[in-house]
């Protein structure tokens, strides 16, 4: 079975004007994030939504749609912060953050 | 290890020897009468020789890490009795399912169970070709003196390399324990395992009429999947019947289509007999005698000797069920290879089985007896 | 920076997985294929051996290099014999608590004994899961599961003592919850010389909502489970904070949380404890007064201490102790061999 992966990704504006730094992850974030769900790979665990809002920034929500694989689809609701910790979670490597350059 | 030329040799240490000399260099064992002198020599020699001996600490390991060591590119080998055998039978599953080549030699003692440790028997030849669940197809040689405990050893782990899978050495305590003259000679023909030409070549499936696929080593950059799951050719797991009735066909096939090249018959004075022996291993020994004495009395009698005991060469004794009478069937069991003969036969000859256990040669005499009644 | 495609193109095959979603074998080989990055291994060089059981899924077939999924319990010797006999081979073996501790327990020590230059990572979801949720080995004294409806009658192996004692030369326990730390450890374990022991306490969804009677939506076991893991847990030579202790409730956890949270000066909140199911957390000073009060209330039971039941994680052993594999190599010296 080929399927191609949808992926669902979010661009946001910065809203500072000077880095503020995550005390947490020291984590620069004036550089700017996209984190991504490969729907064809996520089974709705909901693990990265549970440490995106313990440790992250809390972007990650679970949304009413599901995932290829019949979970529940996590979705970004929000400006992502770069820690990765959804990343060092997910056990189907399902999930990418990727550091966007300035338009 | 020995130089070349005549010697008086342990039956064990010429089983080693011949290990060593076609290349063995991996050797994982566990201490069992009467087995163990084959750890002893090989504890010896084998770092010689740039090898490995490991004592495990039980059968199932030794025969694990032989698997392990073969996939790692080894001509590995370990040596047991009766109990022990029993324990690497999942093993040896294993190995029939990956296609894992190997020689693991039995020195036969008379069970069941713990059963007679330093007497001989050879109650475990069906065990050898259905020890382990499931189905496939076993290549077993049979030794009859300490002179092919080096040359069958040899045998064994050519035909391991040649088809790709388990090859055992159904040796027995007599055999083991006893001296004999040995000749060691300069040179032993070796045959290495077919390798793959390219990373796309199917380490468990094949086109070639051999039905024996090329097998990589570890470390090679072929990432391999090997597993006892019934898989694919490439190696991932699948359980549609498709999948699994390829590779069972294949592994007996690969087999049972070679028996004429793996078949390995011995006879004498079979020309004009009406009475042939059948016999293998240690029980041939008297059963030669007796068919020399045989001759001697003017009684017409053959002795017809499996070297290779698994594929049964069926033609072979089909036409010899054409050419004689009565098949005498000698073996240190309750009656296995008997049962065979008569299925392969099907009524063309009469079938007598002279079965003995108690870990004892049957006796000269008991098998002239038996075959002087016959020519009757 | 690497992303987590990164390492799922460079290391993983055959997806989606097999896994049930939320599973900690997910998180072990996450961590896995990081460390093996971090340390720049030669790919084709990594050996990665496994026997039966959910676990035996880590490497075979999601880890995209040579792998040998063997049969149940047997995986340490497998990796015994190639390790052996090929010595460029880096070889982490993936067993289970069942397949390593139950059936395969005889391999193990005997592999600690040995000091083999393998590191063995043993995946604890504290029962057969993959068969249906048996007990093993490693399931706590009292814990309901299939073949324990009464409640388990045994009481676990402390494996890390076990294989300590064995001979072993790196021992270290984890969690799935402490994926930064296992990750670290998971590169030291590979790159000490020995034999090198992980012992990882993995999540279950499926087979631990009975065993440690996680009610309440199915959806919310797996980060439960790690959150579990993280309270149920302290990991030794770290400072230790304290300040807070467990109410553990008579009845309902949501009445004895009403009742704490009318308390003054406490911060409560339900968690669950893998020994003392779920229980009201309470961060209060002074202590010994906030347990007296709590005892008074109608709704508890008793007050466990903050350290009472947890499992102890962190590293065990590392010592230098002569190597299998370089002691084969001196004999074959000696012989004349090599």
């Amino acid at each position: 079975m080929h399927r191609r992966a949808v992926t669902l990704t979010v661009l946001f504006q910065i809203s500072h004007s000077k880095p503020i730094h995550n005390p947490e992850r020291c984590v620069e974030t004036a550089k700017k994030f996209k984190v991504t769900i490969d729907e064809d790979k996520c089974k709705g665990c909901l693990i990265c939504v549970h440490v995106c809002e313990q440790r992250g920034g809390g972007i990650l929500k679970p949304s009413d749609r599901k995932t290829a694989l019949g979970g529940v689809k996590p979705v970004p609701m929000g400006e992502c912060i770069g820690c990765r910790w959804c990343e060092r979670y997910c056990p189907d490597f399902a999930v990418y953050v990727e550091e966007i350059q300035d338009a | 290890m020995l130089e070349p030329g005549r010697h008086l040799a342990l039956g064990n240490v010429a089983c080693a020897e011949g290990a060593l000399r076609v290349g063995c260099r991996f050797f994982a064992g566990y201490p069992i009468t009467p087995a163990s002198e084959i750890s002893h020599h090989i504890a010896a020699e084998i770092p010689r020789v740039g090898g490995f001996y490991v004592q495990m600490e039980d059968e199932i390991a030794s025969i694990a890490s032989v698997i392990g060591a073969s996939w790692a590119g080894a001509k590995a080998m370990t040596a047991t009795s009766g109990p022990g055998y029993s324990l690497m039978q999942e093993n040896i599953g294993y190995a029939h399912m990956t296609e894992t080549p190997l020689v693991l030699v039995n020195v036969q003692r008379s069970g069941p169970s713990t059963g007679q440790a330093t007497q001989p028997g050879q109650q475990d030849i069906m065990q050898a070709r259905y020890g382990s669940h499931g189905d496939y197809e076993v290549v077993a040689v049979s030794p009859w003196s300490v002179q092919e405990m080096f040359d069958l050893t040899i045998r064994a782990f050519n035909l391991a390399e040649t088809y790709r899978t388990p090859v055992m050495v159904m040796a027995d305590g007599m055999i083991g324990h006893m001296k004999e003259g040995l000749t060691v000679p300069e040179k032993v023909g070796v045959v290495d395992r077919k390798k793959p030409t390219s990373k796309e070549d199917m380490p468990w499936g094949t086109d070639d009429p051999s039905g024996v696929p090329p097998m990589p080593a570890f470390g090679e950059g072929h990432a391999l999947l090997v597993t006892g799951s019934t898989h694919r050719p490439d190696g991932v797991r699948n359980y549609a019947p498709e999948y699994h009735q390829m590779i069972v066909y294949r592994i007996r096939d690969k087999i049972l289509n070679a028996e004429p090249k793996i078949r390995d018959i011995h006879t004498e004075h079979l020309g004009d007999a009406k009475v042939a022996v059948l016999s293998f291993g240690a029980s041939a020994r008297p059963s030669i005698d007796a068919v020399v004495k045989a001759r001697e009395q003017g009684v017409k009698a053959g002795l017809f000797r499996l070297r290779t005991l698994w594929p049964l060469p069926e033609e072979e004794i089909r036409a010899l069920a054409d050419s004689v009478d009565a098949i005498l069937v000698v073996e240190m069991n309750a009656g296995k290879l008997v049962k065979e003969v008569e299925r392969v036969v099907c009524g063309k000859a009469k079938v007598a089985s002279l079965a003995k256990v108690g870990g004892v040669l049957p006796l000269g005499r008991e098998v002239l007896e038996e075959v002087r009644r016959l020519a009757k | 920076m690497k992303n987590l495609k990164y390492y799922r193109d460079r290391y993983v095959r055959r997806q989606p997985s097999a896994f049930c979603p939320g599973c900690g074998g997910g998180i072990i080989l996450n961590c896995f294929v990081r460390a093996i990055d971090d340390l720049g291994l030669d790919k084709d060089k990594i050996l990665a051996v496994s026997g039966i059981g959910c676990s035996a899924w880590i490497p075979s077939p999601n880890f995209n290099g040579d792998t040998l999924h063997t049969t149940h319990g047997r995986a340490i010797a497998f990796a015994t014999g190639a390790r052996t006999f090929n010595p460029e081979l880096t070889t982490v073996v993936f067993v289970g608590d069942g397949d390593g501790a139950g059936i395969g327990g005889n391999h193990l020590i005997h592999a600690a004994r040995r000091n083999i230059d393998l590191t063995v990572i043993l995946v604890n979801n504290m029962s057969y899961a993959m068969t249906g949720g048996q007990i093993a080995p490693t399931t706590l004294h009292g814990e309901t599961t299939v073949t324990s409806p009464y409640g388990n009658p045994e009481s676990p192996f402390d494996i890390t003592e076990l294989v300590r004692a064995a001979g072993a030369s790196y021992v270290a326990k984890w969690s799935t919850y402490h994926v930064v730390e296992l990750t670290r450890s998971i590169k030291e374990a590979i790159t000490h010389k020995g034999f090198s022991f992980i012992e990882v306490l993995s999540q279950c969804p499926t087979q631990q909502r009975r065993i440690f009677n996680l009610r309440g939506p199915v959806d919310s076991l797996p980060p439960r489970i790690l959150d579990m893991f993280a309270e149920s847990t302290v990991v030794k030579d770290r400072p230790d904070r304290g300040g807070y202790v467990y109410a553990v409730p008579k009845a309902s956890p949501e009445e004895a949380l009403k009742q704490i949270q009318a308390m003054d000066g406490v911060d409560a909140k339900i968690v669950d404890h893998m020994r003392y199911g779920r229980v009201v957390r309470v961060d209060g000073e002074p202590l010994d007064v906030v347990r007296g009060k709590l005892l008074e209330l109608g709704t508890v039971s008793e007050v466990k201490d903050h350290l009472d039941g947890k499992i102890t994680l962190g590293l065990f052993e590392k010592k230098t102790r002569p190597e299998f594999t370089d002691a084969l190599r001196e004999i074959m010296r000696k012989a004349g061999g090599e």
